[in-house]
């Protein structure tokens, strides 16, 4: 019995300090793109909210109240223009408190669901409310922050912009590359050639370490002297051009990379 | 809420949950942005040559070192696919006396690759010659090699190098080290004198091996052995003829009661495909050089020459008018599977197979104008890559 005590005495420990020190650790990475981002609370027009099924975002994470009360917080729908006024009603739930609470959290970014058995229970009670804290203004605005009239097509709209943004940074990034790279244009069979290359970016854009060619048994085996040679000349490419200018706010997005350099795609095959 | 048993079930799920939540938190998939490149720009490889020195106060060796350099420029130059920096851009200018290069510096030039080495006079007279390739932005080594020879023979061993760094950095095998034979013409107009002539690929060394007394065309060289065959007017009859380059011995090749010509090497050097006049007919017939036996291999009354090894011997193209017109068709080494492959407006004629085996280059004569072009070996992706009053006949 002791013993059994013990240990699960020892287990809520553990549960305790992971609530407090692991979530918001795992917080922080970066997630992918099928994760809802913070809404922005705008006005947008009817053209701008694609016609794409709406996503419903998985349960917020619930805290355990006692660590998570905070002190008076200014309801920031205060500063959402007026004419926004069809917003407020219908983001204010019966529990002000309760939503004050969740506004705090959406400060950092993308959270994974939660596998705590308390949030477990509690989102299998109460999901549509809980779509609903997630609505109010956010801290943080996106780069391309459009304005939401409905409010459950801001998390379409949230998913749109992140892809948005994702392709943008690939453009940003190919344009840089491209310049540098010189291709293999005498290879034969330059048109099959594909080179795979890992880049680990600083938050300035410089490398973090050398760049990684993506199989690279291949580099010493007989007869692939031609890829061997194509894949030093993609990876020369990419320590000519560092370090690439990209926006730091989303480094997250573009600290690790992959690259796929194609000769053929130019050289017609 | 304590069972019977002793096991409280509300703990036993708290206690697996827990665990589950030591699970998750390390489980998460490192998001890899992908980007597609393709496109680039098809320009030279920046490469920065540097003089290959000697032992400090070596005259002598410091001028081999830099002619070989020299040497080396100018054929990676030649390809096409690299550019030599300009040597008064260097701001390491030994790089070859330490350990290791000073990366940064090379960099900041936007040399990508850096060649480096040294050239010593040895105690018995003949020289040491090594060379290192490096990779500027890794920072590595890419290939070394070291080379012992009699002084005279510095040109070639810069040849070598040059091939040495050519494959490295392309994958292709260079053709630096190579001769050309060729047919050299002068003399006045109305007295021609031709003589079958060889010379390094870069145009130096030339020496004369006919002396030019009979009528010499069509000169090619054994892949495999110093040899070459041609056709000769000697004694009045043209003939194929095989020349060695080493002792200068010459011979008739088979023993054909016709005119022979349009001889070309297969691939492993063992047999010469050439073409025999008859009585008005032309068929093409194959000689095996270790066996002398000779065997026909097309049968046709039409007129076909100018035959042509592919690179695994087991076809050739060649020139035939069994069509109607002058058109380029493929058949098996041994005889038969005659197919067609050129289907154009104009002549078609002196088909060549390039040693890689994926294209074929041939003369095309269109309104009264030359071309030079390549096709597949089917006969499709036919381009033409000159047009002039007088190109013909690539090799």
């Amino acid at each position: 019995m002791r013993a059994g005590v013990f240990i699960s005495a020892l287990l809520h420990v553990a549960l305790i300090t992971l609530a407090v020190a692991g979530l918001p650790f795992s917080a922080d990475d970066s997630g992918n793109d099928n994760d809802i981002v913070i809404i922005p609370v705008d006005v947008v027009r009817a053209e701008d909210v694609s016609a794409a099924p709406k996503i419903k975002p998985p349960p917020a994470p619930r805290k355990k109240r006692p660590q998570r009360r905070v002190a008076e917080v200014p309801d920031a729908l205060d500063n959402v223009p007026t004419f926004d006024k069809a917003v407020r009603p219908r983001a204010r739930p019966k529990a002000p408190q309760r939503r004050r609470t969740a506004r705090l959290a959406p400060r950092v970014k993308p959270r994974p669901p939660s596998r705590f058995s308390a949030g477990k229970i509690a989102a299998l009670l109460d999901k549509r409310e809980r779509e609903k804290k997630k609505n109010p203004p956010p801290a943080e605005t996106d780069r391309n922050a459009k304005k939401v009239v409905d409010l459950d097509a801001g998390a379409v709209v949230a998913t749109v912009n992140r892809r948005r943004l994702t392709a943008s940074l690939r453009d940003a990034m190919r344009a840089q590359i491209e310049r540098c790279w010189i291709v293999p244009a005498g290879a034969r069979d330059a048109g099959a050639l594909t080179i795979r290359i890992r880049i680990f970016l600083n938050r300035d854009g410089s490398l973090a370490r050398p760049p990684e060619i993506i199989d690279r048994s291949r580099m010493n085996k007989a007869g692939q002297e031609f890829w061997r040679a194509a894949a030093e000349g993609a990876r020369r490419a990419v320590q000519k051009c560092a370090p690439l200018d990209l926006p730091r706010e989303h480094f997250d997005i573009w600290r690790v990379t992959e690259l796929t350099f194609e000769p053929g795609k130019m050289l017609g095959g | 809420m304590h069972a019977p048993s002793g096991r409280c079930p509300v703990a036993t799920v708290f206690r697996l949950l827990a665990l589950l939540a030591f699970v998750v938190p390390g489980s998460q998939a490192l998001a890899v942005l992908k980007v597609d490149i393709t496109r680039g720009n098809v320009d030279p490889l920046p490469i920065a040559i540097t003089p290959l020195i000697g032992d400090k106060g070596d005259v002598i060796a410091d001028r081999m070192g830099r002619d070989i350099a020299g040497v080396v420029i100018a054929d990676l130059e030649r390809s096409g696919l690299f550019k030599a920096l300009d040597p008064a851009s260097f701001i390491d200018k030994a790089p070859a006396g330490r350990i290791r290069p000073r990366f940064a510096d090379w960099r900041v030039i936007n040399a990508q690759a850096l060649v480096s080495g040294r050239a010593d006079r040895m105690g018995d007279g003949r020289v040491r010659i090594e060379f290192r390739l490096w990779d500027v932005f890794a920072e590595q080594q890419m290939t070394g090699l070291a080379y012992t020879a009699r002084p005279d023979a510095w040109r070639r061993i810069a040849h070598i190098i040059a091939d040495a760094v050519y494959k490295r950095l392309t994958g292709e095998d260079g053709y630096f080290d190579s001769r050309v034979v060729f047919v050299a013409e002068s003399g006045p107009r109305r007295m021609r004198i031709k003589r079958l002539a060889i010379m390094d690929q870069d145009g130096e060394s030339m020496r004369y091996l006919t002396n030019g007394e009979h009528l010499v065309l069509t000169p090619r060289f054994s892949p495999t052995a110093q040899e070459v065959t041609y056709l000769s007017y000697f004694g009045g009859q043209p003939r194929v003829y095989l020349y060695n380059i080493d002792s200068g011995k010459q011979e008739v090749l088979g023993d054909f009661p016709g005119m022979t010509f349009a001889p070309r090497f297969s691939f492993d050097g063992n047999k010469v495909v050439m073409s025999m006049a008859r009585d008005g007919n032309s068929d093409l017939y194959s000689l095996d050089l270790r066996t002398r036996v000779s065997t026909r291999l097309t049968t046709h009354p039409a007129i076909d020459t100018s035959p042509s090894y592919a690179p695994d011997g087991e076809h050739l193209v060649f020139n035939s008018d069994r069509g109607g017109s002058q058109q380029l068709y493929t058949m098996r080494a041994g005889g038969g599977g005659v197919r067609r492959i050129s289907f154009g407006r104009g002549r078609y004629a002196t088909p060549v197979w390039s040693p890689r085996g994926d294209l074929i280059a041939f003369t095309k004569i269109y309104r009264g104008r030359f071309h030079i072009g390549i096709m597949h070996p089917d006969g499709s992706g036919e381009r033409l890559l000159t047009e002039s009053f007088l190109d013909e006949g690539p090799t």
